[in-house]
C-alpha cells in the first residue's frame, strides 16, 4: 500500500478486485477518538492544560510516550523554495526588480493527490536547471546594472566592497550570515576572474549569480545541531516561510544573531507577531490553493460551449484566492473556515458562473449567494470547474478526489477486464438521452458486482457535487429536463453524511470529523514537509481539536504549531 | 518533412569537406568521428511509451502466420510500410498485471517495482517507487553519454512526465516538456560558434559560478545521507549536465545551419510538436552527443486530427471525452475501441514516417541511420485494457544487427497450471511474494526485464540480468 498514508492506511477491505466495508478509521485514531468537531462528535477529550494523567500532546516527552515504539520528530530535510518562496526571496533582497517571466520556471509537478509543496517533489532537475541558471544569470546582470550598491561597486575601485556585497546579499539571500571559509571561495574566485581579464562588472555578477544559485539560497536547510535542535537560522527560516512563505525578516534575523529565539518566550511572541500579521492567513490561503488543487482551473481542458476564456478563468482565480482569504482573515477564523459561508467575489466575468447578476464591474466585489446553492469554498466555480471532466460533471473524478485528496483515503485501482453491459438486459425504455448521469452511472458500471465495492463508496461523493455542472454553474435539471438527484450516503470511518441536496452534502462534509481531520493534517505535512509517521501530526492535530475553541483560530493554530517538537528539533543522522 | 539534401551524403563525404580542425570542434567533438574511429558507428537506442498503450489487444485482434510471413493487425497495419524494419516481440508480461495503469509506469524500464506497493513518497499517489535505474539511465551510464529524455503531453495526475526514467538510486529523471525547451537545451548549444569564447572574463564567470556552487554542494552534502543526500545529488547532475552542455558547445562547423532543425514555436500544434522532437533526436543521434533518448507520448490535444477505424474524421483528445477511458479500459465498447485503434495508429504514421526517414538518413559508417538504431515502442500497459499479462513491444531498426522482419510469439504461462513457473514478485525488502492469481488470461513467460537486458547488450552495455532477479528468464533473441 501507499507510504504516503500513514495515518489513513488501509482505508478500505478490499477483497480480490472489490472493496466491502465502509472507510475504515486512519490508523493512530480510536474508532471512538473524542474529537469535538462542529456538528458534534462523542465528546471532548482533555486538553493540554488540564490535569489528568494524559501526556501532554506537545512536549516532547509526552510525544515520545504517545508515539511508543515510533520516532517521535521528524527528519532533518532540504526545502527547496516554491516559486513564490523564491520569487518573495528575490524581492527582499533587491526589491521589486523582476517580473514572473524573469525567475526560474522549476517545472514542479502538481499532483493532483497530495500536496505540491511537498519537499520530495521538489527538486532541481536536469531540466530545470537550465531555467534556474539562466534567470540566475540575467538577474545577475540586472542587479550588477541597477542595485546601487552593487552597481557602485562594479563601477568603483574599493577592494573592499565585494566582501561587504557577500556579506549583505548573503544574508539576504541565504538566510544566514556567509560562513568565513563560504566568503573566502568567493573572494578567491573573484581573483580567479580579475585575472582572466574581468571587468569589476564582471566580478559583480559573478557574486550575485553565485549566491542566486548556491544550494543555500535554494533551499532552506532543517537539518539541526548535534542535539538535534534547529539552529536560531533555521528556525528563523522555517517560522517565517511556514507563516508568511517569504524569508524571515529583519526582527527574526537579528533574535537568530543573538541566539535567541529558541527562548520558548521570544519564540512565541514571534509567532504571535507573524500570526497576526495579514500575510498569514494569505499564506495558509496557499496552503487550500495547494490542497484543493485550484490552480487547475488556470489549464484544465474544457468545452469551449462552456465560455470559459482565458479573462473567464483568471476571474474565477482570483475569486478563489480573495475568497479564501477573506475567510480566513475573519475575526476567529478556524482552517474550516474556507468550507463554510456564503459570500464571493464576483465581476462580469464570472458572474454567470455563480448564477447571479453581471455587477457592471471587472474588478471583484462581494455578493452574498443563495444560501440554497452555494456553501463554501468547495461550491465555488473555481474548484467545481477544476475537478470535473471537459464537459461533464464527471461524478467518478469529482468522488475519488474527495475521498482521496480532501479526506485522505486510499481507494484501491479499478479491476480490469470487466465485461461490458449487455445492452440486452437493460430495459426498452432505458435511453440514456433522458437518463440522468448519476442513473447511467449506476446502470452501466456501478452496479455490476466487480464494481460495486468500490463504486458504493467512491459515487455518493461525486453525487453530492451534481448540483453543479462541469463549469460550476448551479442546476436542478440536466440533458434539457432529467432532474438533478444530488443526493447521497457516506459512509466514513466512523460517520455516515447523509444528505439530500449539494448544499446539504457541503454541509455534512464541513462538519465531519474526517474533513476536519485530514485538513489539520494535511496541514501540518505542508507547514513541515513531511508527515514522518503521523503519530506527531496525529497528535497535534487533537491537540488542537481538543483546544476550548474547536478547532482553535488560526493564531492558536499558528502557536501549537510552533510547539510541535519537529518545529525546533529534528532527528539527528 | 523531406530529408534534407545535405544528408544524402555520406558522412564520410561530408567530413572529409569540413576538414579535420572543424570537425574536432563540430558537431561530433567527442563522437567516434572527432577520435577517428568512424568505421564503426554506434548504437543508437530510441524507447517511445505511449500511453494507454499501441492498441494491439489479441483477445481482439492479433497477429497470424509465421515468424517471418505474418500479417498485422489493427491498429497496427501502418507498419506494413516499413514490416522489413520492425520486430513484433509478442507476449511480454509486467511485473503488476490486472489494471495496471498507474502502477506499471515505473517498472517499465526497470522492470524493478517492488510487488503490492501503490505509491511512494518521491512518485506520489498511485505511482510506485522502482528499486533500480531504469534501462535508459544503464546504457547512458555505460556509455557517458548523457539520455535525451522529452515529453509530448506524457503525464498524468498532475505530473507533466509519468515516472518511467530512474537513476541508480531510483530517483526519477526529467523530460523536457516541450520541443522549444528541448531545442534551447540541446540543439542550441550545437548551433553556437565553435570558436571558444573571446571574452575570457566571461567565461571566467561561468566557470567560478560552476566552481563555487560546486563547493557549497560539497560542504552540504558532507552533512547528509538518505533521500535528503540524493535529492542534492540529482542537483548535483544536473549542474554537471548543464557545464557539460555549455563547456562542450560542439558546433556543426562547416555544416550548414540548414542541417539543423528550425527552433520551434512557443505553444506549437500537437502534431509539429511532435514531428520537431524526432527531428531532434535524429539530429543529436547523428551528432552523437546522445545515443539513447526516451519519447514519451500523450493523449494528444485539441488541435490535431485523425480518423478512427471506421473512417470517421475526429479532431482531438479523445481521452477528454466523458466516458471514453472508462468504455476502452473497462468495457471495450465497439464504437470506443474503433475510436481508441484510429487514434492508435495516428501514432503508428507518425513511426513509420520517422523511420523512413531515418532510412533515408547515411550514417558514419555508410550505413544508414535506422541500420544503427534501435526504435523500441511499447506502453504502460498493452491496451486501453490497462492489462500488462503479454504486452507486445515493437522493435524498429537493425541496431546491434537484430534481425529485421519477425514476429516473434513468445510462450504463455496458463496462471491456473504455472507448469512450475514461479509467478509473483518481490516486496521492497527482498522477500518472494507468489501471486495468487489463479484465472484470467494467459501471462507472458518473459517479462519485459529480457527485453531490457538484450537492449543493453546490443546499445554496449553488457547485462547479465536487470532490475528484480527473479523477473528475468532468458534474453530475448533479437540477431
Amino acid at each position: 500500500m501507499s507510504m504516503l498514508r500513514g495515518l489513513a492506511l488501509l482505508p478500505l477491505v478490499c477483497l480480490g478486485f472489490g472493496c466491502e466495508g465502509v472507510l475504515k478509521a486512519p490508523a493512530g485514531s480510536a474508532p471512538n477518538d473524542g474529537l469535538q468537531v462542529p456538528g458534534g462528535g462523542p465528546g471532548p477529550v482533555p486538553n493540554a492544560s488540564s490535569t489528568n494523567t494524559t501526556p501532554v500532546p506537545n512536549s516532547p516527552v509526552a510525544v515520545a510516550e504517545l508515539c511508543s515504539g515510533q520516532q517521535p520528530l521528524l527528519g532533518v530535510q532540504m526545502r527547496r523554495l516554491t516559486p513564490l518562496q523564491y520569487k518573495n526571496s528575490v524581492e527582499a533582497a533587491f526589491g521589486i526588480l523582476f517580473a514572473d517571466p524573469e525567475l526560474p520556471r522549476f517545472q514542479d509537478d502538481n499532483p493532483t493527490i497530495g500536496l505540491a509543496n511537498d519537499p520530495q517533489k521538489l527538486r532541481v532537475t536536469t531540466v530545470s536547471i537550465d531555467s534556474v541558471y539562466r534567470s540566475g544569470q540575467a538577474m545577475a546582470t540586472r542587479v550588477a546594472l541597477e542595485v546601487p550598491q552593487v552597481k557602485d561597486c562594479a563601477a568603483g575601485t574599493s577592494p573592499d566592497c565585494f566582501g561587504e556585497i557577500i556579506e549583505k546579499l548573503g544574508l539576504a539571500l541565504w538566510r544566514r550570515p556567509v560562513l568565513a571559509a563560504e566568503k573566502a571561495d568567493l573572494l578567491t574566485e573573484l581573483a580567479v576572474i580579475e585575472g582572466e581579464t574581468g571587468t569589476r562588472s564582471q566580478q559583480a555578477e559573478f557574486l550575485v549569480q553565485a549566491l542566486l544559485l548556491s544550494p543555500n539560497m535554494l533551499y532552506r536547510a532543517e537539518l539541526g545541531e548535534a542535539a538535534g535542535n534547529l539552529t536560531d537560522y533555521e528556525l528563523a527560516s522555517l517560522l517565517s516561510f511556514t507563516l508568511w512563505d517569504r524569508p524571515p525578516d529583519t526582527v527574526l534575523l537579528e533574535l537568530a544573531a543573538a541566539g535567541s529565539l529558541r527562548n520558548p518566550g521570544v519564540l512565541a511572541a514571534q509567532t504571535a507577531r507573524l500570526a497576526g500579521d495579514p500575510k498569514f492567513p494569505a499564506a495558509v490561503a496557499g496552503f487550500f490553493w495547494d490542497y484543493l488543487k485550484l490552480e487547475n482551473i488556470r489549464t484544465i481542458k474544457k468545452d469551449a460551449e462552456l465560455g470559459l476564456s482565458d479573462p473567464v478563468r483568471l476571474a474565477l482565480a482570483d475569486s478563489a484566492q480573495q475568497a479564501l482569504t477573506r475567510a480566513l482573515s475573519s475575526p476567529q477564523a478556524t482552517l474550516m473556515q474556507v468550507f463554510s459561508g456564503t459570500g464571493f467575489p464576483v465581476n462580469d466575468d464570472s458572474a454567470p458562473y455563480f448564477g447571479v447578476p453581471a455587477p457592471g464591474s471587472s474588478a471583484l466585489q462581494n455578493q452574498m449567494l443563495d444560501a440554497t446553492e452555494r456553501f463554501g469554498i468547495l461550491s465555488h466555480p473555481a474548484f467545481l470547474t477544476s475537478h470535473a471532466g471537459e464537459k461533464s460533471t464527471s461524478i467518478v473524478k469529482r468522488g475519488v478526489f474527495v475521498l482521496e485528496q480532501l479526506l485522505a483515503f486510499d481507494i484501491p485501482a479499478p479491476p480490469p477486464n470487466v465485461a461490458g453491459v449487455d445492452v440486452a438486459t437493460l430495459p426498452p425504455s432505458f435511453d440514456p438521452a433522458t437518463t440522468s448521469t448519476r442513473d447511467l452511472l449506476l446502470t452501466t458500471h456501478s452496479s455490476q458486482a466487480a464494481c460495486k465495492g468500490c463504486h458504493t463508496i467512491i459515487d455518493p461523493a461525486g453525487f453530492g457535487l451534481e448540483n453543479f455542472d462541469s463549469a460550476g454553474r448551479y442546476r436542478l435539471k440536466e440533458k434539457g429536463s432529467v432532474p438533478i438527484d444530488a443526493s447521497g450516503s457516506l459512509a466514513l470511518a466512523d460517520e455516515t453524511l447523509t444528505y439530500q441536496d449539494s448544499v446539504e452534502f457541503l454541509q455534512a462534509l464541513a462538519a465531519s470529523k474526517a474533513l476536519t481531520r485530514a485538513v489539520l493534517e494535511s496541514y501540518f505535512s505542508y507547514a513541515l514537509g513531511q508527515s514522518g509517521n503521523g503519530c506527531e501530526s496525529n497528535q497535534w492535530s487533537q491537540a488542537v481539536l481538543a483546544a476550548p475553541t474547536n478547532p482553535g483560530g488560526l493564531e492558536e493554530l499558528a502557536a501549537k504549531l510552533v510547539m510541535s517538537p519537529s518545529f525546533t528539533a529534528r532527528t539527528q543522522l | 518533412m523531406p530529408v534534407k539534401k545535405s544528408f544524402k551524403l555520406p558522412r564520410r563525404s561530408l567530413l572529409a569537406g569540413l576538414g579535420a580542425g572543424a570537425a574536432l570542434g563540430s558537431l561530433f567533438v567527442d563522437s567516434e568521428v572527432a577520435r577517428g574511429q568512424a568505421s564503426a558507428a554506434p548504437v543508437r537506442l530510441l524507447l517511445i511509451p505511449l500511453t494507454h498503450g499501441w492498441g494491439r489487444d489479441r483477445q481482439i485482434k492479433t497477429f497470424s502466420g509465421t515468424e517471418t510471413q505474418f500479417t498485422i493487425p489493427q491498429p497496427l497495419t501502418g507498419f506494413e510500410a516499413i514490416k522489413n524494419q520492425c520486430v513484433f516481440v509478442d507476449g511480454l508480461r509486467g511485473t503488476l498485471w490486472g489494471n495496471a495503469h498507474d502502477v506499471s509506469y515505473s517498472d517499465l524500464f526497470t522492470a524493478s517495482v517492488p510487488w503490492d506497493e501503490g505509491g511512494s513518497a518521491q512518485l506520489g499517489e498511485h505511482f510506485p517507487e522502482p528499486m533500480g535505474p531504469s534501462i535508459d539511465w544503464h546504457i547512458g551510464n555505460v556509455l557517458k553519454k548523457n539520455v535525451l529524455r522529452v515529453t509530448a503531453g506524457y503525464g498524468s495526475w498532475g505530473k507533466p512526465y509519468n515516472p518511467i526514467c530512474f537513476n541508480q538510486s531510483a530517483q526519477q529523471q526529467a523530460f523536457y516538456t516541450t520541443a522549444i525547451q528541448a531545442f534551447d537545451a540541446i540543439i542550441n548549444p550545437l548551433s553556437q560558434s565553435a570558436t571558444p569564447d573571446v571574452n575570457r572574463g566571461r567565461d571566467a564567470v561561468r566557470k567560478s559560478v560552476f566552481s563555487h556552487v560546486g563547493k557549497d554542494m560539497d560542504r552540504l552534502l558532507k552533512r547528509l545521507s538518505g533521500t535528503e543526500k540524493l535529492k542534492l545529488e540529482g542537483h548535483v547532475a544536473a549542474l554537471n549536465d548543464l557545464n557539460q552542455r555549455l563547456t562542450a558547445a560542439p558546433s556543426p562547423g562547416g555544416l550548414t545551419p540548414a542541417d539543423l532543425p528550425q527552433r520551434p514555436l512557443d505553444k506549437q500544434a500537437f502534431e509539429k510538436e511532435i514531428d520537431d522532437y524526432l527531428e531532434m533526436i535524429r539530429v543529436v543521434f547523428l551528432a552523437d552527443t546522445h545515443r539513447v533518448a526516451v519519447f514519451g507520448l500523450g493523449e494528444g490535444s485539441k488541435d490535431y486530427s485523425w480518423t478512427d477505424s471506421a473512417g470517421k474524421p475526429q479532431i482531438g483528445n479523445i481521452w477528454n471525452v466523458e466516458g471514453f477511458h472508462h468504455d476502452v479500459a473497462h468495457h471495450a465498447t465497439p464504437d470506443a475501441r474503433l475510436a481508441y485503434e484510429g487514434w492508435a495508429a495516428w501514432y503508428v504514421k507518425k513511426i513509420v514516417s520517422f523511420v523512413q526517414k531515418l532510412e533515408q538518413t547515411p550514417d558514419i559508417d555508410g550505413r544508414m541511420l535506422i541500420d544503427n538504431t534501435i526504435i523500441v515502442l511499447t506502453g504502460e500497459v498493452e491496451t486501453g485494457q490497462h492489462d500488462t499479462r503479454c504486452k507486445l513491444h515493437t522493435v524498429i531498426g537493425g541496431g546491434g544487427g537484430i534481425r529485421r522482419g519477425r514476429w516473434l510469439k513468445l510462450p504463455d504461462v496458463e496462471p491456473r497450471s504455472r507448469g512450475g513457473v514461479f509467478i509473483g514478485g518481490k516486496d521492497r525488502a527482498g522477500t518472494q511474494i507468489e501471486s495468487g492469481l489463479n484465472y484470467g488470461d494467459p501471462l507472458g513467460r518473459h517479462h519485459h526485464a529480457d527485453l531490457l537486458v538484450t537492449l543493453a547488450r546490443l546499445c554496449g552495455a553488457p547485462l547479465d540480468s536487470f532490475g528484480t532477479d527473479v523477473y528475468n528468464y532468458q534474453p530475448i533473441q533479437l540477431t
